[in-house]
């Protein structure tokens, strides 16, 4: 069973509370105990925390990366949030702890006393000095945590995996019969489209680099299909990464899944045909981006128009500066989600093995590519973002480390300033023996400060047998 | 588990509240005050029980409803609340403290909806997902047709390729091997900076203010230019469906936004036919009396320029007169407004044939409208239609073709004598107004004829002395005999009447004959103070036109 709407009483109570924490935190640094908006900021995140306690039986907050836990639910940085996120995740790392758990109730002035003494410039850092300091001073009820690891890749329960795994397999599954039925004359099933939308925005709202894992599944049989979801993970997770809302996410995420509805037109042989394509056929492919708003008005419900998903569908391959296609009447302004489904759509198009194309770009190769096309192509702040999301060597991405070994990157390192250091599961070792290794990280220096593993150069999967996608499914 | 009674009282009250007031939202609109009044009153107590009692978590059931191992007799029987619930896949629903009465309202709204959904159609799932509702929190399975669809998560999809040997690694990736490992120079490079996240915000909020209308009729209009399918009812459809939300929401400088958008299309010669035609109809179906009457609405409240009126009328353009004279509110207060006259008697005379239909056969409101129009283009051609108008049964149309006649001045003033037997007094005293003032010699006979028999019809008074008035005015000196006669007449005969005295003088006032005026001199000594001061504001008058038309 899966638990519902993502927009529960305790996700709205925990943004409330680290926003409340931060400001408390700051009027710590700001004003002398007593002062009323000291003692207001206190008093209003005590009543936070009795709340959470009193629904949850828990108040627990975890800060590491890129990550903000209460209570093990995730808080999305948005935009309008991201200042004061951004603000608690230095305290954090400049204090060298991982949050703080509440066993009982606090009261306003243990509380004002926790922010005089995390917030101080010169306080003391560390679990163990913090946890002192807060002893010292009668703060009893609070646990200071550990610094946070996010467990991702291989490290990740295996409930959650089976959950985002079945959440992609679900929305292939949803793309293939949408798109079949359309082509047989059937109707457009929205309904099961907005479920496999909502699902895949949900997953991505707990954990986007379980999905993103899981877009190296490359099937030779259902190209079309597993297209479309990886270009909805991808975009969906962009869009969540700049702080798009739940539902803007939904509004993205449905464009993203039917940005290819077009190809229901193009013949199958056409589509599917071995080798390369003849002028003619490239020009039946290249009207999809017609074909699909055409198609997405003719299946629409009476009385509403799909404008983002049409939009899309025509717009996500006419290029940033409009040298792409379709050929225009008049120069038009690109909408927003077209501009990162283009992103989305040309990063997953060319990783992605084709019966036209047997030689895929690497993912490392294809971020080049993208930083290439920024500006002309692509929208260059979204590139930017994408890269943050991905890294430099993506989710998939084979690497050779100058250890000698092989590796699959399974997620980018928390930390953008790691962003050519990803975490990684070995699987091949210096002596060229297979084998399923460790998630290691590559930002972990050793005693003296260097780093014991670094990519040497991305390899080719195919040449050394490896499948990145095994690494992301519990049951290959 | 063993839940307290007081636990499961509330469950069972809650649950009593939930189908109420879902009862109750079945049976009335919104609005209703019986709705209103028993959704309040079951969301103040499902709010305090909340309170009271924490979270209440039930488990559902095919129709029926449990709080742990307590099964509840509320939700069984006729009420399907519960048994759609489960049918929908939802198999636990949690009401949290703090629930509002928008966030159940919401609830209520969707459920609602989907068990007014045929079985095959629902969609609870979704549609409660797109709502927000964070005290309301469920637990689902997904339902059997999608389950059919989810491949089994051990069936093996992905080739097996790590059973070769021991990797050998090929020549270039050795070398690689051999090299430094090059670093980026910047590694924080990909980390947005605040001016980066600002312009995504103000982008991102941009986007949201966009109504993306333009975007999406243009989009259209390239399909329309290069169309995927011969088909283009999708597309026109589509239009049809914003010009019908624009025109709901009284957005009509949008809808003609939407027209110029295509106005290129429809002139270039890849335009299709059946979307010319479908356009024709567009423009004929934009003309919507709610929405003009909302759009006045908000121009005379100030929420809308009159240019938007201006460039919606501009928009519709002479060939939709027919539809905008039976539509337009207020036409003639609308017309008080300068620009707004100048382009409705713009788009009048530009379709002369439709004034004249409408004139001859509009119905009542519409004929009203085209007469006014018909006076606002000053066009003489319009007389003739506005004089058939004043055989029309209506009084309205009547009087407004008679002003517009009015309007026409001399050009129309030969079209108005007939008028002047109009069963409504109103139109009466216009046309008789109208034929003074231009002096219409040649309604004489037919005015002369209506002045020999004023005396003994019942009209009123101020109608009779323009009888007299026009009698004079257009007979000039012939007349001031038979004025005078009369005034003699009221010597002998009508002693008494003073009225009938100061009709005559104002009928050999309008004469301008010297042989009136001395009789109106005369009479201005009168021994009836209302004659003598009738007299004497004539002579008055009569005195100032004179030393105007000396100056």
């Amino acid at each position: 069973m899966t638990p519902g709407d993502a927009v529960t009483a305790q996700a709205t109570l925990g943004r409330e509370l680290v926003q409340d924490l931060v400001v408390l935190l700051r009027a710590a640094q700001l004003y002398d105990p007593g002062n009323t908006a000291l003692e207001t900021a206190a008093e209003k995140l005590t009543a936070g925390l009795r709340e959470l306690r009193r629904i949850e039986g828990a108040a627990r907050l975890e800060v590491g990366g890129d990550l903000i836990l209460v209570n093990g639910e995730r808080i999305r940085s948005e935009l309008r949030s991201r200042a004061i996120h951004e603000h608690l995740r230095r305290i954090a790392l400049e204090r060298g702890v991982g949050g703080f758990e509440w066993h009982a109730d606090p009261d306003t002035s243990t509380v004002a006393r926790l922010a005089r003494i995390v917030g101080r410039q010169d306080g003391p850092s560390g679990v163990e000095g913090l946890a002192a300091a807060l002893d010292e001073a009668g703060v009893a009820e609070v646990e200071v945590l550990p610094p946070f690891e996010e467990t991702v890749g291989g490290e990740t329960d295996e409930g959650s995996r089976e959950r985002a795994e079945r959440t992609y397999r679900h929305s292939v599954a949803v793309v293939r019969n949408t798109m079949e039925s359309v082509r047989a004359g059937g109707v457009l099933q929205r309904y099961r489209v907005r479920r496999a939308v909502q699902s895949i925005v949900d997953q991505v709202l707990r954990d986007e680099l379980l999905l993103i894992g899981l877009t190296c599944l490359r099937d030779y049989d259902e190209p079309t299909f597993t297209h479309s979801v990886n270009v909805c993970i991808f975009s969906v997770s962009l869009g969540q990464r700049i702080g798009l809302s739940r539902l803007e996410l939904y509004d993205l995420g449905l464009a993203a899944l039917l940005h290819d509805i077009g190809k229901v037109d193009v013949p199958h042989e056409v589509l599917n045909k071995a080798g390369n394509l003849t002028e003619e056929e490239w020009r039946l492919m290249r009207r999809h981006t017609a074909f699909g708003p055409w198609r997405l008005l003719a299946e629409r419900p009476s009385g509403s128009i799909p404008v983002h998903e049409m939009l899309v569908a025509f717009e996500h391959h006419l290029n940033l500066d409009l040298s792409g296609y379709p050929t225009l009447i008049a120069p038009r302004r690109l909408s927003f989600y077209s501009k990162i489904v283009e992103i989305a759509d040309a990063f997953d198009a060319g990783t992605t093995p084709r019966v036209y194309k047997t030689d895929p770009i690497t993912p490392a190769e294809m971020v080049r590519i993208l930083e290439k096309g920024a500006g002309t192509r692509f929208d260059p702040v979204l590139v930017k973002a994408f890269i943050g999301l991905l890294g430099i060597y993506p989710v998939g991405c084979v690497c050779l480390l100058d250890t000698g070994e092989i590796a699959v990157v399974v997620a980018p390192d928390t930390d953008i300033r790691n962003v050519e250091r990803p975490r990684v599961r070995l699987v091949v070792g210096a002596d060229g023996e297979r084998f399923d290794g460790p998630v290691v990280s590559l930002a972990e220096r050793q005693e003296d400060g260097t780093f014991p593993r670094s990519v040497a150069r991305v390899v080719d999967p195919e040449r050394y047998g490896i499948d990145p996608a095994r690494h992301f499914v519990l049951n290959p | 588990m063993t839940v307290p009674d007081e636990h499961v009282q509330a469950g069972e009250e809650l649950l009593q509240e939930l189908i109420r007031a879902f009862k109750v939202r079945r049976l009335y609109d919104e609005g209703h005050p019986q709705r209103s009044t028993t959704e309040a009153a079951a969301t103040a107590r499902i709010e305090s029980i909340l309170e009271e009692r924490g979270a209440l978590d039930f488990a559902l059931e095919d129709g029926v409803a449990r709080i742990g191992d307590r099964t509840l007799s509320s939700g069984a029987g006729d009420t399907p609340v519960i048994a759609l619930l489960y049918h929908e896949g939802i198999r636990e629903i949690v009401f949290q403290p703090g629930l509002t009465a928008g966030e159940l309202a919401r609830f209520l709204d969707q459920v609602a909806e989907v068990s007014a959904t045929a079985a095959g159609e629902r969609d609870l799932l979704a549609r409660l997902w797109e709502e927000t509702l964070p005290h309301i929190h469920y637990v689902f399975v997904e339902r059997l047709s999608d389950q059919e669809w989810t491949p089994d998560v051990s069936e093996p999809r992905t080739e097996e390729t790590a059973a070769a040997g021991p990797v050998v690694l090929e020549p270039e990736d050795r070398q690689a091997l051999a090299l430094p490992v090059v670093s980026l120079p910047d590694p924080t490079a990909y980390r947005l900076t605040d001016a980066e996240l600002a312009g995504l915000q103000a982008e991102i909020e941009g986007e949201k203010a966009r109504t993306l209308l333009h975007e999406t009729l243009t989009c259209i209009g390239e399909l329309l230019f290069d169309p995927p399918h011969d088909d283009p009812i999708p597309l026109v459809g589509a239009i049809a469906d914003i010009q019908t939300r624009l025109l709901g929401q009284g957005r009509l400088a949008e809808v003609r936004g939407l027209h110029d958008v295509f106005a290129s299309y429809l002139a270039s010669p890849r335009r299709d036919p059946r979307v010319v035609e479908a356009f024709a109809l567009l423009r004929r179906t934009s003309v919507d009396g709610a929405a003009l009457a909302r759009l006045v609405e908000r121009l005379d409240g100030g929420d809308a320029t009159e240019e938007e009126l201006t460039g919606y009328l501009e928009m519709l353009g002479p060939e939709e007169l027919p539809a905008l004279l039976a539509a337009l509110p207020e036409m003639k207060r609308l017309c008080q407004r300068p620009a707004v006259g100048e382009i409705l008697a713009r788009l009048a005379a530009g379709n002369r044939r439709a004034l004249e239909d409408t004139l001859a056969g509009g119905d009542e409101p519409s004929a009203v409208a085209a007469a006014y129009l018909a006076g606002m283009t000053g066009d003489a051609s319009a007389g003739p239609a506005l004089e058939a108008a004043l055989r029309r049964p209506e009084p309205r149309v009547r009087l407004e073709a008679i002003q517009s006649l009015k309007q026409l001045g001399d050009a129309g003033v030969q079209h108005a004598a007939g008028a002047i037997d109009d069963p409504d007094p109103a139109v009466r005293v216009y046309a008789l107004r109208h034929l003074i003032a231009h002096r219409f010699e040649a309604a004489f006979p037919a005015v002369a004829a209506l002045f020999d028999r004023i005396d003994g019809e019942d009209r009123p008074a101020a109608e009779r002395r323009l009888v007299y008035e026009a009698f004079g005015a257009l007979g000039g000196s012939r007349a001031v005999d038979e004025l005078a006669r009369r005034m003699g007449r009221r010597g002998v005969f009508r002693k008494g009447d003073p009225e009938v005295a100061a009709c005559v003088i104002a009928g050999l006032a309008a004469t301008g004959s010297p042989d009136a005026l001395r009789i109106v001199e005369e009479a201005a000594r009168d021994r009836d103070d209302h004659v003598r001061a009738t007299a004497r504001s004539a002579l008055e008058a009569w005195r100032h036109s004179k030393s105007g038309s000396a100056g």
